[in-house]
This record gives structure tokens, sequence and C-alpha cells, in this order.
């Protein structure tokens, strides 16, 4: 066979297989956010920490967030989600490459003139499909998990695998994430340095008004020998005008302080309730603290992490932070740490939504302490009042003005004993404020 | 060459015959009334259905509704001493007859040999009206019957409204009154607005919701005694409650609110306009099955349920026949493909090219959706329904737009597609004239064969409502 014909051959067959192979048409689809906020506050600087000042302190600026959301849809049954953000402080952010990772810029941002750093970060990386053996939907990567709790254990974008399947009304997943890793990248084995993860969750959709849930949660962490089991159960039901969400979980095993056993319980319900025009919310969060007595069980709510934790019913912005923040994600004590270090809190919230046509509008207001104080003089964290107002400029657009202000309680309101920052102040910090002007896009 | 031309011609030349005869008739077999015999009611029932299993054949296929018939048959069966004689009659939709057959016999043990001559007779004369009547001749035939008025031709024909105020999302058709106006409700997303349409568009009565409620569906249904439903779909504060108006006087009236159910009226098979309902669940935006919707006073009855295939929603589906008699189900996935189901819901066929799009949605507040995309709510976009025509056409709307990018939707122009089953995918038959702007809604007035089209001439603005516009299109 000379040359010539091999090719055509080759060519023949090459262009055969071409189309043999069905074709498959690759959807692309996009969705992605705009947000940025101007602050006027004594609270917040951008940088992630929570200020608590007693020198009538105010700071202004303003940051941004976007995040890109590209995902490559082979079928109806596959598809691969990709998901990135860029946060920008107005200006940069004047951090060197080895900061801290805390902080919000570990590398800076573009913020400064001629916008030259990379701020891209990942959010999500994953593979998304179903089965075609067993039906069951899995997805493989860096993807966003919600807890079982309302956040309060974790709400995060996590690596990972989840696999979950559908049987009528009722919902089955198995969801496994590497939370951390200690070691060094050459560590070996890597496994004993790691934090595991493991999720069993059921739902059952009773009817359309009702759907119960049960779940299991364990933390293993090859470091520390952390072996963390929670229970728990959530339901979420409409009565009437009413639409409620509850969840309870009792935390056991051991506490992150080795040597101790870990007893914590931790219970949450929202309500939102038809009313005139809008909504009222109405919320409760108890989430068990330690009383850090030698000896004792761990009786502290733990959190995957402490910086994953939200309650978003709560609608607050200064004592539990608002999950629409973007880098200026904190409330009072310093951190994302709805627990406070393991103090716990008690909180009771109410507010009230509404709209008229593209003016959209909510006021609230919230009260919380430490379930603990431990070796501080008070528990109490504050009261605080806020309120928006809002207007869709389009469907996808909208701006909008918050209004919120803390009277600080006397866990961190009193001078000369000991606040639930481990502080000794001898004059009172000021109550916090936050202003913001929020432009929001999303699409 | 030239002989290879015509050798492939001569050997077209079956394929379209046989085109030509491919779809059978549909005939529904109606009421045997006998006389003089004992047993009454047992005879009608065997007689019929001895003749509905023995006029099935390759040119007749026999349907199980009036609605979903070319012809229907009725006969008699009466005995006179010791003869017996079975007369049958077969009438198109419009009560004209299309054939007349007899047999008679004289004992028992005739009977059944003599039903299969009658159904014998029947077809043969059925076949031949059916191939000599361009009316029974739409499905399959492969003629280009929708071709002048309706295909894009680039003529511009059928009827046009002016500007209308207000982008309506949604349309739906009322009775038509003795005058021969035929009554136009349509619905932006607070506004009910009850038209009269005649020569030109008389606005009659129009009502406005709170700008809490969203109307995100309209459907109209006859009830028994004659009066017009309008169930208007209302999503409230991310919850369904919803609501049904009816026409007093010239006005519009409620009737029924707060009803937490997803309404929709649809002629499945191309059959007769039913009520159909779905409710909404905590976790799924569209829960249960669909199922029939029955009404008294404000309570809603639910029967029949329908189980639904993969992306299957009160909005999403619709039911047609091939010309064996078997049914399908088809669904307008989000993605917008066309799918076909079989009847154990598996899918067996998927369009290449997109159809439905639509700008309306409605939102559910989903807290753990705003850490991850950012947005508070979830958007459930609406899509273009399916309808199936009397002559079981299938009927989708398509919007093609310039800026359509995750939950942010622009569409330019539209048109409505007329498809048919081929028996292994959904074929083309026509499609309107594209629209200038985004076609927010259609409807298919089956008793007149009209398309309404609506589309939106003017999106609202912040202080506007936008403007609107209707053409009537006649389908042949």
């Amino acid at each position: 066979m000379n040359f010539k014909k091999t090719v055509a051959i080759v060519t023949a067959a090459g262009a055969l297989a071409a189309i043999s192979v069905p074709a498959m048409a690759l959807e692309n689809e996009f969705h992605g956010m705009y947000r940025a906020f101007a602050y006027l506050t004594n609270a917040t600087s951008g940088g992630g920490g929570f200020n608590l000042v007693n020198g009538s302190q105010t700071d202004k600026y303003i940051e941004q967030r976007a995040r890109i959301q590209y995902i490559a849809k082979a079928s109806d049954d596959l598809k691969l989600v990709t998901h990135f953000e860029l946060d920008t402080k107005f200006g940069g952010q004047n951090t060197s490459a080895g900061a801290a990772v805390s902080n919000k810029y570990p590398i800076g941002d573009g913020g400064a003139l001629d916008a030259d750093r990379i701020s891209i970060e990942t959010k999500n990386v994953y593979l998304d499909f179903n089965c075609p053996i067993t039906g069951s939907n899995v997805k493989v990567g860096v993807q966003p998990f919600n807890d079982a709790y309302q956040g309060t254990f974790g709400n995060f974008d996590g690596s990972g695998v989840a696999i979950s399947k559908k049987f009528n009304n009722f919902t089955g997943t198995y969801a496994y994430f590497t939370t951390a890793n200690t070691g060094s990248g050459t560590a070996f084995p890597s496994y004993k340095t790691a934090t595991d993860l493991n999720v069993l969750d059921a739902k059952f959709a009773v009817n359309k008004d009702i759907t119960v849930g049960a779940n299991y949660y364990n933390v293993l962490s090859g470091a520390d020998s952390l072996f963390l089991n929670m229970i728990g159960l959530n339901a979420a039901a409409k009565i009437g005008p009413a639409a409620i969400s509850a969840s309870a979980g009792y935390q056991f095993g051991d506490s992150v302080t080795v040597g101790r056993k870990l007893s914590a319980f931790g219970g949450a319900v929202a309500a939102k309730v038809d009313a005139g025009p809008g909504k009222v919310n109405v919320a409760a969060l108890y989430l068990s603290g330690d009383t850090a007595k030698a000896g004792s069980d761990n009786e502290g709510w733990q959190a995957i992490r402490s910086d994953v934790t939200y309650f978003t019913p709560a609608n607050m912005w200064l004592i539990t932070r608002n999950a629409a923040t973007i880098n200026s994600s904190t409330a009072i004590g310093g951190s994302s740490d709805i627990t406070r270090g393991g103090r716990g809190i008690i909180g009771v919230f109410a507010g009230y939504d509404g709209a008229m046509d593209k003016i959209f509008y909510n006021a609230n207001i919230g009260w919380a302490q430490v379930a603990e104080k431990q070796a501080a003089a008070d528990a109490a964290i504050g009261t605080e009042l806020n309120a928006t107002v809002g207007y869709k400029l389009y469907s996808s657009l909208s701006v909008s003005a918050t209004a919120a202000y803390a009277i600080l309680g006397d866990g961190y309101g009193k001078t000369n004993v000991v606040l639930l920052n481990g502080a000794n102040v001898a004059k009172s910090y000021d109550n916090p404020f936050l202003t913001n002007i929020q432009l929001n896009y999303t699409f | 060459m030239k002989k290879l031309i015509i050798m492939l011609a001569l050997l077209m030349l079956p394929l379209t015959a046989v085109t030509a005869l491919a779809a059978p008739l549909r005939v529904f077999v109606a009421d045997i009334n006998a006389t003089g015999v004992q047993n009454r009611d047992g005879i009608q029932m065997t007689l019929r259905t001895l003749l509905a299993s023995r006029l099935n054949s390759d040119g007749v296929v026999v349907v199980g509704s009036a609605a979903e018939a070319d012809a229907v048959v009725s006969g008699t069966y009466v005995t006179i001493g010791k003869m017996f004689s079975i007369d049958a009659v077969a009438q198109d939709k419009a009560a004209k007859t299309l054939t007349r057959a007899f047999v008679q016999g004289g004992t028992e043990d005739e009977l059944i040999p003599a039903v299969g001559k009658l159904a014998e007779k029947l077809s043969a004369e059925l076949i031949k009206a059916y191939i000599a009547n361009n009316n029974l001749a739409k499905p399959g035939s492969g003629s280009d019957l929708i071709k002048s008025q309706v295909q894009g031709s680039g003529v511009a024909v059928g009827w046009q409204s002016k500007r209308l105020t207000g982008a309506a999302n949604l349309i739906s058709c009322g009775l038509t009154l003795p005058d021969g106006s035929r009554e136009v409700f349509m619905a932006e997303e607070h506004r009910l607005v009850y038209y009269r349409q005649a020569g030109d568009m008389q606005l009659v009565d129009e009502v406005e919701l709170p700008s809490t409620e969203k109307i995100i569906s309209l459907d109209t249904v006859t009830e028994t005694d004659g009066h017009l439903d309008i169930y208007v779909t209302v999503v409230r504060a991310g919850e369904l409650a919803s609501q049904v108006w009816q026409v007093s006087g010239n006005k519009l009236k409620l009737i029924a609110g707060k009803l937490p159910y997803y309404f929709r009226s649809v002629s499945l098979f191309g059959g007769p306009k039913k009520l159909y309902a779905q409710t909404m669940g905590r976790g799924d935006d569209f829960y249960g099955d669909v199922a029939e919707a029955a009404r008294s006073g404000s309570a809603i009855t639910l029967k029949n349920p329908l189980k639904m295939p993969r992306y299957g929603t009160i909005y999403s589906f619709n039911k047609f026949r091939d010309r064996d008699g078997k049914a399908f189900t088809t669904v307008i996935n989000p993605d917008g493909y066309l799918i076909v189901y079989d009847q154990e819901l598996k899918e067996i066929w998927r369009s290449n090219d997109k159809f439905g799009g639509s700008e309306l949605y409605f939102q559910k507040e989903d807290d753990s959706n705003l850490r991850i995309s950012g947005d508070k709510y979830r958007w459930i976009f609406m899509n273009q329904r399916i309808q199936v025509s009397p002559g079981g056409e299938i009927l989708v709307g398509k919007n093609d737009g310039f800026w359509v990018l995750g939950n942010a939707r622009s569409y330019k122009r539209g048109a409505v597609h007329g498809l048919f089953w081929n028996g292994s995918s959904l074929e083309e038959k026509w499609r309107t004239r594209e629209t200038q702007n985004y076609m927010a809604d259609y409807y298919f007035d089956n008793t007149r064969n009209e398309l309404l089209i609506l589309q939106t001439v003017q999106r609202p603005g912040i202080a506007t409502r936008g403007a609107s516009s209707l053409s009537i299109k006649k389908v042949e």
C-alpha cells in the first residue's frame, strides 16, 4: 500500500469517526454579581476587623466585589461550574505578600492606581453530573456547602464530594469535605494533618407545606485527634401566613481542646409572616457556650471554622454579621465568629420588610448576649436597630441605603472590668454605627 | 446523468404518494343506539366496542374522544321481527355527513361478521372522504397549507392592533360575544386588563393588584354554567396567592383569592381546554403532580393527577398523539430545548434548536443563595407554553435575544413555530413572521384557528407602564 492510499484511508476513517460521534453542543452559561458599598462608620475599615473605639473616630471608604460564574454545560447531566471572585477596596489595601491569610487582601488588590494587582480568588470549581448508573447527582471539587443549621455550623466553599439522590419526596445526601490541612506540602502521609467533614443528610417532603430533615455530621482531625459528632433535626413549614424554619443539633465527642469531652447544643428558629404589604420576620438563636472551667465538658457550640458562620435570618449588621456584606463582613467581637470564641450566643431578632413596586425597605431590631461570659464581667453584646431603603433601577440592579446603630451591652460597654473581648478600658467604647450606600447587580 | 435523475425522480414518486396517505383518519365511535332489544345498554356498549376495534385499520385510527377525532361515527341497531339492521353515519367536526353505511342480518350469529362488514364499508368511504376533503388532510400531509398568511413570506397579513398601554406579559381569550367580538384578557406584572377585540381593541375594564403581588400566569376556562373563569396565578412574597375573576356586566369581579395553586388551562392532545393546577413546595418550586382542577366557590379540588417527566411542570408540558394514536408528552426544558417523552416518560427525542424564552419570572427568597450567588432571591423564569392544536400540531413560541445572560434577559424578536410529529421527531411545518419586538406571549384560539401574538413594543420604565401590541394571524 503506497503512502497516498494510506493517507486517504486514514483520512476517510477519521472523517467517518468524526461523523459517528454524536455532536455535543456545549452550553455556555454565565452568571455574576457586582456589589459596591460606600461606608461611613466607626466600626469597620474594609480589612475584615471590627473596631471598638472610644475616640469618636469615623472611617469612610468604598469597597467592591465582583463575581463571575462560568458554567460549561455539556448536557443536562454534566457541567463544570467555575466561580471566581474579585475583591477590591478603593485605593487598594496596603498589604504585603507575606500578610496573614486571614487578611481580606493577603496579596493586595487592584484598587490602587493603575489597578496592577492580581486579585482574583477561587470561589468554586467543581464538576456536577448525574450518574447514569445510579441516578444520583454528584458534585466533585471546590463547591458551596450550606449546613442544615442555618449557617451556625458553617456555610462555606470547600473541596469535597457531595452525592445526593432523590426518591420521590425523600432526598438523601452524603458529602465529604477536606476542610483544612495543616501539614506542609511535602508532609507524608498528608491525611494525618487533614481535617475532614462527613455529612449524612436526609430530607423528606411530607407534603407541599412541610419538609422535615435529619442529619449526622462528623469532623475528623488527624492533627488534633478530634472526633466531633453532631446529630440534628430540621424542618420547614408553611402554616397559614407564616413560613417557619427551625433546626436543632447536639454535638458530642472530642472538643478542640484535647482532653475535654464535648457536649454542646444549638437551636434556631425563624419565621416570616405575611403582614400588610410585606413580611414580619422573627428569629431566635441559641448556641451553648463553654464555661471554660477545668475538668468540665466543653459545652461551647463548635463550628467547622469560626469565620464561616452566619445567621442570616437575624438581618443584623453589627451584633451579628450580615450575609450581604462583602469585605467588611464582621460583627462586634472583632470577627465573623458567631460564638465569640466558644462562648455561644443567645439572640432574638425581629423586623419587617416589604416592597412598593420598585421601592423596597426593611427595618430590624435585635438583641444578643453570649451564652457563657467566661472571665468577662457581663454577657450582653448589645441591641441593634437598623433600616434599609432601596430602589430597583432595573430588575437586576438596585441601589439602597442602610443605617445601623448598636447600643453596646455591658459585655462590651462597661469600664474597668474584663470585657468580652478581654480588654479592660477606662473609657467606655462608643456605640458602633454604620451607614452605607449599596449598589447591587446580579445576573 | 439524465437517466439517473429520471430514475431517482421515479423512485421518489411512490414516496411522495405514501406521504400523502401517511396520516390516518382519526375516528371516534360515539353511541350506537339500540331499539327493540333486551339488555339495551349491554348491546349498545358491545356494538360500540366491536365497531371501534374493527374500524382501526391502516387508514383509520380510533381515538378516545370526539375532540381528538377528525370524524365521529354514530349509529342505530334495530331489530324487526327476526331481522336486524345496523345503520351508521360518519360526520366531520362541523357535523357535516361524510358517509352512511348499513348492514343487516338474520340471527345473532351473523351480528359480529356484520359489524366487520360495516367497519370495512365505513373505512373505505371515510378514507375516500379523507383524501377528497382538504379539511381532513392536515396532520402530516406534507402539503404547505399554512403559507400565505402565516409563514414568514415577508407578507404582512392578519389583524394588527394599535399601541396598547402597558407592557403585558400574558394573554388569554374568553368568550365570543353575540356581536362577534372576542374577549381578550391581558396581564401586566400587577394589572389585569379586559379588552373586547372586534374592529379594534376596546378597553372594557382593568384592575390593579397591589405591587407586592405579581401575575405569572393568565388562563381562562368556560365553566359548565357558561361563565368564563379567569385564573390569575399570583405570587406574593414568594408564595402562591392566585385569584379567580369573572366578567360581570362590563366589570371584572373577583370570585376567589389567595389560592395556593399554579393554574393553567390547556388542551392536552388538542382536545377540549381543561383547567390544571399544581402546588408549590418548601424546597421545590413546583411540587407534586399536575392535576385536573375544579372550582366550587373558593375551594379547588384536584383529580386525575398526571405524572410529569423530567423538567415537566404545569407550564412546560403538553401532550399529543401520533398517527397511531400513541400518546407522547413534550416538554420545553429550562435551556429551551424541546423534548419528547414516550408513554413511559422516557426521553425519545430532543430538538437541536432552542425554543421558548421569556422575560417573565418570579422570585423566591433563598437565604442560602445569598452567600453563593450574592442574590437573596432564586429566580424562576416562566417560559413560552406549548400548545397542541386539534389537528395535532405542536405550537411553541420562540424568542431570540441579543442579551440573554444568566438572569438578565432582553429578547428582541419572537415567532410561533408549528411542528408535527413525523414518527421519529418533531418537524417544523410552519412558522410565523418574526415580531419586531420581544414576543411576551401567544394564544392559539382553536375555535377560530387563529394565533394571537402579544409583543412588547415598549418596556416599562421607572414611571411608565410601557406598551404592547397584538397581532392576529389566521392558521388555515
